[in-house]
């Protein structure tokens, strides 16, 4: 009866975080990189090339497949010492189409920061209850990896009309 | 032994040695802003939008961004606080500026950080430091991560985009300011 605390305790720390809501968007158009940014090499506010892979209806606009877009790199973090991957953040910000710019936005449902994907091994000894100092010892002397996205590497864009006269988003649920 | 000894000091020192900073990036015109709306990890959305206004005068060719000049942007990423110590954390990207009917496209100033997440305390940093790994699992285990709100008086700035295609809005300080002079151009997009 005394651990009854306790293990309340323990189910409140080790509940799922409540996910009611979701978030609904204008249409995802498929894209994909044109330019190569690595995060060995790129730096903050360069431009970069991408191009939509679908024909697509950007809020009324029909834009067909490989019109190119451009975007900016918002954050780049290189790989360095001590087991510290590189990682980076973009902006996909307009498609060109017959010389007008058609402004859009990340599809804010796919991942903000690209970074290399943990292996399974890395993923492994997170769960080790070894002390932390091996651990630590190991990574200490261990390089990070850089991360690259170039053509082939996909994602999607959201168009956005006027801002002040329509959300690209919406929160359904509580 | 004599030989080893300086490679094994010269794997030390590179070991522990400081990551390389980061080149200086210089940007075109860079306008201080803030928040006017208030944006909180606990509740936000991704693509919510956000406004926020400029906290300077400023001057891009012919038009004049007046203090207080108000202009939008989006939330990029959310994160809510959760168990386990995991802190709340938002991506903001500030899109343009409007001028009476005109906008002007702006970006978050990259030499910025993209993500605003609490700091961590000198409690945290101190618990960091103890190295046994299972103590301080325990420790975080317990604690609920806090949520981050950024609304009016939190500052940022962002920088004028004249044309992504023409010009980078931001370069290293040795880089040519016309972009990627030697990559191909772009084939024109097809016409339906």
């Amino acid at each position: 009866m005394r651990l009854l605390p306790l293990l309340v305790l323990l189910l409140l720390a080790t509940a799922v975080p409540a996910n009611a809501w979701v978030t609904m968007c204008n249409a995802a158009i498929p894209a994909t990189m044109v330019d190569t940014v690595s995060s060995a090499t790129a730096y903050p506010g360069m431009a970069f090339r991408f191009k939509i892979t679908a024909d697509a209806n950007i809020l009324g606009a029909i834009v067909p497949e490989d019109t190119i877009g451009y975007g900016y790199v918002r954050e780049v973090t290189a790989a360095s010492n001590h087991d510290r991957n590189g990682s980076l953040a973009l902006d996909m910000r307009e498609v060109i189409y017959k010389n007008k710019e058609i402004q859009v936005i990340n599809d804010p449902r796919d991942a903000a920061i690209w970074a290399p994907v943990e292996t399974t091994v890395e993923r492994a000894s997170g769960y080790l209850p070894i002390p932390g100092l091996v651990r630590q010892a190991v990574n200490e002397v261990r390089h990070g990896k850089d991360v690259t996205l170039g053509p082939g590497f996909n994602f999607h864009v959201i168009g956005w009309g006027d801002p002040r006269k329509m959300h690209p988003c919406r929160k359904v649920g509580t | 032994m004599r030989r080893a000894l300086p490679v094994s000091t010269i794997a030390l020192i590179s070991a522990f040695a400081a990551a390389p900073g980061s080149a200086d990036v210089l940007c075109d015109i860079t306008i201080p802003a803030t928040m006017v709306d208030t944006i909180g990890s606990a509740h936000a959305y991704p693509g919510e939008r956000f406004r926020f206004k400029t906290t300077a005068a400023s001057k891009f060719g012919d038009v004049d961004i007046p203090e207080g000049a108000e202009g939008m942007g989006v939330v990029r990423y959310v994160q809510g606080a959760k168990s386990r110590n995991r802190g709340g954390l938002l991506i903001l990207e500030p899109r343009f500026i409007s001028i009476g009917e005109s906008r002007i496209a702006v970006m978050s100033d990259p030499r910025e950080t993209a993500e605003w997440a609490h700091m961590a305390t000198l409690t945290d940093e101190g618990i960091s430091m103890i190295p046994i790994g299972m103590l301080q699992t325990a420790i975080h285990y317990l604690r609920p991560g806090t949520n981050v709100i950024l609304g009016p008086g939190f500052k940022f700035h962002v920088v004028v985009m004249e044309d992504l295609i023409s010009r980078e809005p931001c370069r290293p300080s040795t880089h040519s300011t016309e972009r990627r002079q030697s990559s191909p151009e772009p084939s024109p997009s097809p016409e339906i």
